[in-house]
């Protein structure tokens, strides 16, 4: 008898009649339940006009879940000072302006993922070589350091005042910023689509797949013909790109960098923020971000010195009962109906 | 043939400061196979381990393929041609039984398709994740990813282990096949002596981190001598 002629038991199966690389193109392929964030955002527009403000910072706490996600969530690097690349975008951007004068919103924008992108390889070509709580440590240090290099560097950051004097010119020349936050909501959507393109690509390419082998047995990879360290890099920069893109867009939609962007806190948020949504799955990041702020807004509403409280009690019932988040519990809840109906 | 292909000379390695391998020397020309017998705990598989760069070599040296890789790294090992099947299989349990075999990927003859056509089974799993996979599956999936790194040295760690006799039948015919048509040079560490002693001409028998037997299978075939060699009471 041969392996051929060893009949499988009887599990769903696939048909074996594809390419591999026409099967990798199949799992990129868009399927339709995904356009519903993207019809969301684009209806919150017209829907909560009033909130415009508040929903472009929603949509760059997504793009740096988004970051964060890769790296945690795919990679299973654990980081506690992601803030760090969030900081020096913001800051990268915001010295652009308020020093040289360099007021280009796209050019801005680029900059500040690409400083962070160097800061993130320099770092991370060192720190990747540690694991488990002394990297945890390592990136928690870094952020640390760097805020207060950012704090005693009053002359180019402003300090523990703040970096004021951003001026940000209008996007491609035309359409100025407003108060009601128009302008910036669909900015920073736009920047939000194709970052998550880029994403969605990665996570789903020989690489990304990789990243996850290197998350569930990185010995295995070694042994497989892996360069870990260079892969981990790889992604921990790109990674750091897009956090210096988030940290960027949020200079230039409050015009205003202070030392928080570059907080243990913010750090935290945003583990907090993936946490909820839901690690290693793409939308995780958008439903994450989403609860947490509505969370926050509406908790320090209701009680401006307690909200944290609150924020903490939904963040003890997500983990005790939805431990693959958000997003996992729906998922889960939905094989169960279909299971149930079939 | 080069009769030097893979070349241990005075092998010491261990875990840390523990020497779990002493003295091991052999050579094993391009294309040969090899079975490698003992007890449990006797160092075969921290042999193969050693070979991979998973230990720490206090002493001696491995050529491969005319190349001293003793401080190579693990993964330069692989691209240099060594191919590993782990005892634990290790298969990737989020990702696919395709993906398990891209993400090993490199340059050579060995293609998703033809690790389909040598184990059809794994074609109709293709979308199923590792952790839906039976150990026969597994094992052929764990075989597979190693031959996607086209290696020209094949190293399997108990292959049949845990797997029903019927699986193990099926799965010792197709190792035959690899050894038959690949071209491959073989290192198979086997607790099943039937399988281990007709899988190859060359046998290695291992007790307490020594290597006390290297020679012709057939002369294993009389249960005393293989008994005496492998330090169990006759």
């Amino acid at each position: 008898m041969t392996m051929s002629e060893v009949q499988p038991p009887s599990l769903p199966t696939n048909s074996p009649k594809v390419s591999p690389t026409q099967y990798m193109h199949d799992r990129v392929r868009w399927r339709l339940s995904e356009a519903l964030p993207w019809i969301v955002a684009v209806g919150a527009f017209w829907v909560f006009p009033n909130y415009l403000v508040l929903g472009t910072q929603m949509i760059i706490m997504i793009i740096f879940a988004l970051s964060l996600d890769l790296i945690l969530g795919y990679a299973g690097i654990v980081s506690l000072g992601h803030a760090a690349y969030f900081g020096v975008g913001a800051y990268t951007t915001g010295i652009l302006s308020a020093h040289f004068g360099w007021n280009e919103p796209l050019s801005g924008l680029l900059m500040g993922g690409m400083v962070a992108g160097v800061f993130g390889f320099a770092s991370g070509w060192l720190l990747l070589r540690y694991h488990g709580l002394a990297l945890i440590m390592l990136t928690l240090a870094t952020s640390i350091m760097l805020y207060e290099f950012a704090n005693v560097a009053e002359v180019w950051t402003g300090g523990f005042d703040g970096l004021l004097g951003i001026t940000i010119d209008p996007i491609f020349g035309i359409f100025e910023s407003d108060l009601w936050g128009k302008t910036y909501y669909w900015y920073s959507l736009f920047v939000l689509f194709l970052v998550f393109l880029a994403v969605r690509r990665i996570v789903y390419s020989a690489f990304g797949r990789g990243l996850v082998g290197i998350r569930e047995n990185t010995k295995r990879m070694h042994a497989i013909g892996s360069p870990v360290h260079q892969r981990l890099v790889t992604i921990y920069v790109i990674s750091t790109i897009i956090a210096g893109f988030a940290g960027a867009l949020f200079a230039q939609s409050t015009a205003y960098v202070t030392l928080d962007v570059l907080s243990f806190s913010r750090s935290g948020t945003v583990v907090i923020v993936l946490i909820l949504g839901g690690v290693g799955r793409l939308y995780g990041a958008f439903i994450g971000s989403i609860i947490y702020m509505i969370i926050e807004d509406e908790l320090s509403r209701i009680s401006p010195e307690f909200w944290e409280f609150g924020l903490g009690l939904v963040l003890v019932l997500v983990v005790m009962f939805f431990r693959r988040g958000l997003l996992g519990a729906a998922e889960d809840a939905m094989k169960r109906i279909r299971g149930a109906s079939s | 043939m080069d009769s030097n292909f893979l070349d241990l000379t005075n092998l010491a390695a261990g875990y840390g400061a523990t020497i779990v391998l002493e003295d091991i020397s052999f050579t094993l020309p391009k294309g040969e196979s090899v079975s490698i017998i003992g007890r449990n705990g006797v160092g075969k598989s921290s042999l193969l381990n050693t070979i991979m760069g998973h230990t720490d070599l206090h002493s001696g040296s491995i050529n491969f393929n005319a190349r001293d890789i003793s401080k190579e790294l693990i993964h330069r090992r692989a691209h240099a041609g060594i191919g590993y099947v782990p005892q634990e299989r290790e298969i990737f349990p989020s990702l696919t039984v395709e993906e398990n075999l891209l993400v090993a990927a490199s340059s050579g003859d060995w293609s998703v398709e033809k690790i389909y056509e040598l184990f059809p089974h794994l074609a109709a799993r293709r979308q199923n994740r590792g952790n839906q996979l039976s150990g026969g599956e597994q094992q052929m999936l764990a075989i597979g990813r190693a031959l996607m790194g086209n290696p020209s040295l094949l190293m399997m760690d108990e292959p049949s282990e845990g797997l029903a006799p019927v699986i193990v039948d099926a799965l010792e015919q197709s190792i035959a096949d690899l050894r038959d048509k690949a071209n491959l040079t073989i290192i198979l560490v086997e607790q099943n002596i039937r399988l281990a002693l007709s899988f190859s001409k060359r046998c290695i028998v291992m007790d307490r981190g020594q290597i006390v037997f290297d020679g012709d299978s057939t002369v294993l075939k009389d249960e005393k001598v293989l008994h005496a060699h492998m330090g169990l009471a006759a």
